[in-house]
């Protein structure tokens, strides 16, 4: 219990760290950079924009490297081929809100959509809707923007003044903070449903986490002693235990690496760092069979 | 062997409701495209296209939560481009609104508070700009709420570099004699 508090207050120190860093009034990050590439944009939760470069890098329209919203794009990517989602799990004040909010809540009021419902193609479909929707429909980057909704929260909502509020931003609060936010286990479900910017980066964490070389989440089979704390306490809902065989599964597709898993573990079966992750066929080096008398053990 | 085929259909069937779910989001987000006016300007040039916004257009979610709060905007990056040789000093006045109208800029050289610009805008530059404002309950209950225009003068001189008009409605009352001319769309004289 208590590492689980230190664990949920460290990161918390890091998501006010990337609220330090990019959302207004301080919004640093735009401001060093805008500032190296001599721009007279403002400084704000726009000029980082993730979601458009996403869906600007697929369409090719707009597509300039030297933005802010670029360089940082592709920062992000290589950030997640190498470390995972460290974005998520670390920086992203706007998806950690809805989490610590939750936290106030009881669990038994809380909907547990992870448990019925695979998370990973709902992450997937909307992510290819997302990708299809300026061919289609017009672009849904700005209108269903959780980040852009934190900070109107920030910069006035918090005393009542959010500014003009459309549909689709109502919506957006509505889903992010509510429904998918305190109303569901973990607090995390519009991370988990409805974040293009965090199903892009699982999707190349998912590659990157092939290579020894990168960091990921490592399981040591034979230290876990099925206690299932990692997944009563994984926001994302990425750990579950398999009816049938009763171990563990994790989905990489689901996983923010925030760490909180490796944090809570009693036994440390759990770590994040390189080498083989241990969660299929590949066990990690501790727990390599080992020639007994017996046979292979 | 069926239990992974029943799941790799399942999984298949959620992956495409999904997809149409999210471009049904977008579909949704056309439909209320229209409760947010927005414009182009050409500068130097007094024939730029009238701005007209109609609160029937809101969602429900704007309907029920904030009615009367109205955002006036130009495109998200660009809207407002200098297609003259010379740089342009520029300040954004507004006239004929009802109460305060909020000014937002993308650009850091903007000055929210006098509508000026702090250095001229250079030839083929853009810049964003957004009005957003308040509408008093009484002025909603009625076809034509009022007519406003955005001028884009030079702070100097005063002269009038371009200039955008600006016309409120709402088409679920019915016109009145007076309000012809805004739904015939020729607007009202300042």
């Amino acid at each position: 219990m208590k590492k689980n508090r230190v664990s949920v207050l460290y990161r918390a120190g890091w998501y006010t760290l990337g609220l330090l860093l990019f959302f207004t009034p301080f919004a640093y990050y735009q401001k060093v950079l805008l500032w190296l590439l001599n721009s007279p944009s403002m400084g704000n939760i726009h000029a980082l924009c993730f979601r458009m470069t996403i869906q600007n890098m697929i369409t090719g329209k707009n597509v300039h490297i030297f933005t802010v919203a670029t360089i940082s794009t592709l920062l992000l990517f290589l950030a997640a081929f190498l470390a995972g989602p460290f974005f998520c799990g670390r920086l992203c004040a706007a998806g950690a809100l809805p989490e610590y909010l939750g936290r106030l809540l009881p669990d038994k009021w809380k909907i547990d959509w992870h448990r019925g419902v695979n998370p990973v193609p709902i992450r997937y479909g909307f992510l290819a809707g997302y990708l299809l929707s300026p061919f289609l429909t017009g672009s849904i980057a700005c209108a269903f923007c959780n980040f852009s909704f934190l900070e109107r929260l920030i910069n006035g909502g918090l005393w009542g003044d959010f500014g003009v509020l459309g549909s689709t931003t109502i919506l957006t609060a509505l889903l992010w903070l509510i429904i998918f936010g305190v109303m569901t286990k973990g607090g995390r479900g519009y991370c988990s449903f409805l974040c293009p910017v965090g199903a892009v980066q699982s999707l190349i964490h998912s590659i990157g986490a092939r290579f020894d070389f990168t960091y990921k989440l490592r399981y040591a089979k034979d230290k876990c002693v099925d206690c299932s704390v990692c997944i009563k306490n994984c926001p994302m809902g990425a750990l579950q235990k398999e009816m049938e065989t009763e171990r563990i599964d994790y989905q990489i597709h689901n996983c923010i690496t925030c760490r909180q898993c490796e944090a809570v573990c009693p036994v440390g079966a759990l770590s994040y760092g390189r080498g083989k992750n241990g969660w299929s066929s590949n066990p990690l080096p501790e727990s390599i069979p080992v020639l007994t008398e017996e046979g292979i053990q | 062997m069926k239990k992974l085929k029943r799941s790799t259909v399942v999984t298949v069937c959620l992956f495409i409701a999904m997809n149409a779910l999210t471009i049904g989001l977008g579909y949704y987000r056309e439909s209320v495209m229209g409760e947010r006016a927005s414009f182009m300007v050409s500068l130097p040039s007094q024939d730029n296209k009238p701005v007209m916004l109609d609160l029937a257009e809101q969602g429900f979610p704007k309907h029920l939560f904030q009615p009367g709060k109205v955002s006036i905007s130009s495109d998200h990056r660009e809207g407002i481009t200098n297609k003259g040789e010379k740089p342009l000093p520029l300040q954004v006045v507004t006239k004929g609104f009802p109460g305060k109208v909020t000014l937002h800029s993308n650009t850091s050289e903007f000055d929210e508070k006098t509508g000026q610009l702090g250095r001229p805008l250079e030839s083929n530059q853009s810049f964003s700009l957004s009005l957003d404002l308040e509408i008093p309950d009484k002025l909603r209950q009625q076809y034509h709420i009022f007519s406003g225009l955005i001028q884009f003068i030079d702070p100097k001189s005063g002269n009038l570099l371009g200039v955008v008009p600006v016309h409120v409605v709402n088409s679920q009352i019915p016109v009145s004699a007076g309000d012809s001319d805004i739904k015939n769309g020729s607007g009202y004289d300042f």
